[in-house]
């Protein structure tokens, strides 16, 4: 099992403070944090690897700038990165006015030394989950990454997806109801086939 | 708990699983539901174990970084500066006094406040009285006592009868008066307590000295006489109107007949000098 560890909330404000205060090492501090967590979710949003780092890079850049203006973000910084990074998103997939496609061969399940059989079993699995969350809708595929992939709250993927916390929950259920549908019927094709 | 809806059981073994309890711990907190639940958690561990690789991380971040530096140092920083709160009070405090000695600066230079009278004027400089033919007075001199209305009406009285005013309680005097004449008012400056006269061509022999007051400056309008009071007799015999009405050329100077209203003795007004103006109206 993966633990991410979650940003320290008075920490974030401190840090979000003193680079709103022109810190450049407050700033490259974030940069250096939420960059991982920030990308990994465009990536999984985006085809490409390249215009994953293209968006990536947008979404700093406009973080950067915002902290000179009156929008710089004062509170909850990740929700603001993820907000960001999903309109940014939204824009790209308008741009090419086709749903998100993963390139499922790039992704793999993240090493762990806790427990050689769950490697084995995601390793052995992470195809067919991939397949079928592009089977998902957007606002589906959008809820799991940000609540199982980023471990982001309710609250923060509501705030970030612009919807209640009981539509989340809502959600949640359902695209891994769906998800479950698809396995099955995926492994039931395998058994016949 | 077990009564609460699929969504909700789901979501609270989401927490228990962000939380770090192993899937058997937590499916044992929903022994009725562990069937549908446990693949379903499956599925969202397996969600958690997904990533990109490490490394491509780590070239994207590194190409990356480069640009935000230069994006960081491209403007220049913007620093926030806070005053202290003494500070700030001090500003806020000179900002007021500011916006006080500005207005009244602007209020004298426009006119509206003259400095060589006593006497404040408020409102638009430019009062139109209102000539009103009313079906049963024939004369009503509309005294317009108007803390915004500084209008000089001078007019010609030729009244025969002696008039009764009854001030009503608006301080709005009432004189009962047969006039003859028409009278024409005109006003040129603003009006403030200075009477615009309305008058009709009846031959009602009661004319209504009546007091408006324009709503803006409503607050500094004194209340005359409380309920029920008795007007006073009028003092000094009514305003005899004429048609020629010099009125019309109130420069402002005349006015003042401020007191009208008051105690009625509201004719004198035409002459315009405050006939101690500040005894009037204030002191009731």
């Amino acid at each position: 099992m993966i633990l991410l560890v979650l940003p320290d909330i008075p920490e974030e404000d401190a840090l979000l403070t003193a680079a709103r205060q022109g810190q450049e090492a407050a700033v490259m501090q974030i940069y250096e944090s939420y960059f991982p967590p920030i990308y990994e979710y465009i990536r999984l949003r985006v085809n490409d690897r390249h215009e994953a780092e293209d968006l990536a890079s947008e979404v700093f850049l406009k973080f950067v700038k915002a902290l000179r203006g009156p929008n710089a973000p004062r509170h909850s910084l990740r929700g603001w990165l993820f907000k960001v990074a999903r309109n940014v998103i939204a824009t790209h997939h308008v741009k090419l006015k086709q749903q998100p496609e993963i390139e499922l061969e790039e992704w793999f399940a993240a090493p762990s030394d806790q427990d050689p059989e769950i490697i084995f079993l995601h390793n052995l699995n992470s195809q067919t989950i991939h397949e079928a969350m592009r089977r998902l809708t957007a606002d589906q595929q959008e809820v799991l990454v940000l609540r199982f992939g980023q471990q982001l709250s309710l609250e923060e993927t509501a705030d970030i997806m612009g919807k209640s916390i009981g539509a989340i929950k809502t959600m949640q259920f359902r695209a891994v109801e769906s998800m479950r549908r698809l396995l099955n019927a995926g492994r039931k094709e395998e058994s016949y086939g | 708990m077990a009564d609460w809806p699929m969504p909700e059981i789901f979501n609270d073994c989401v927490e228990r699983l962000h939380d770090g309890q192993p899937i058997e711990d937590v499916l044992r907190q929903y022994p009725n539901y562990a069937d549908t639940l446990r693949p379903m958690l499956e599925i969202t561990r397996g969600i958690q174990q997904l990533r990109v690789p490490s490394a491509e991380i780590a070239e994207s971040q590194d190409r990356i970084r480069s640009e935000v530096l230069r994006e960081y140092h491209a403007t220049p920083s913007r620093r926030i500066y806070t005053l202290p709160p003494i500070l700030n009070i001090a500003a806020a405090l000179m900002l007021t006094c500011l916006c006080i000695i500005g207005s009244g600066a602007g209020l004298v230079a426009t006119g509206i406040i003259d400095l060589d009278n006593d006497d404040v004027q408020f409102g638009t400089p430019s009062a139109q009285p209102s000539i009103t033919d009313s079906p049963t007075a024939t004369f009503s001199p509309m005294v317009s006592g108007t803390p915004t209305a500084t209008t000089t009406a001078s007019l010609t009285r030729t009244s025969t009868s002696s008039p009764t005013a009854s001030p009503s309680r608006s301080s709005t005097p009432t004189a009962t008066t047969s006039s003859t004449r028409t009278l024409t008012v005109t006003s040129t400056r603003t009006a403030s307590r200075t009477p615009s006269i309305t008058s009709s061509h009846t031959s009602t022999p009661h004319a209504t000295l009546t007091r408006t007051t324009t709503p803006t400056n409503t607050s500094l309008i004194p209340t005359r006489l409380p309920a029920g009071s008795t007007p006073l007799p009028p003092q000094n015999p009514p305003p005899t109107l004429d048609d020629n009405s010099g009125s019309n050329n109130d420069n402002g100077s005349e006015n003042d007949n401020d007191d009208d209203s008051d105690e009625g003795d509201d004719n004198d007004n035409t002459n315009s000098n405050d006939n101690g103006g500040g005894e009037d109206s204030d002191d009731d």
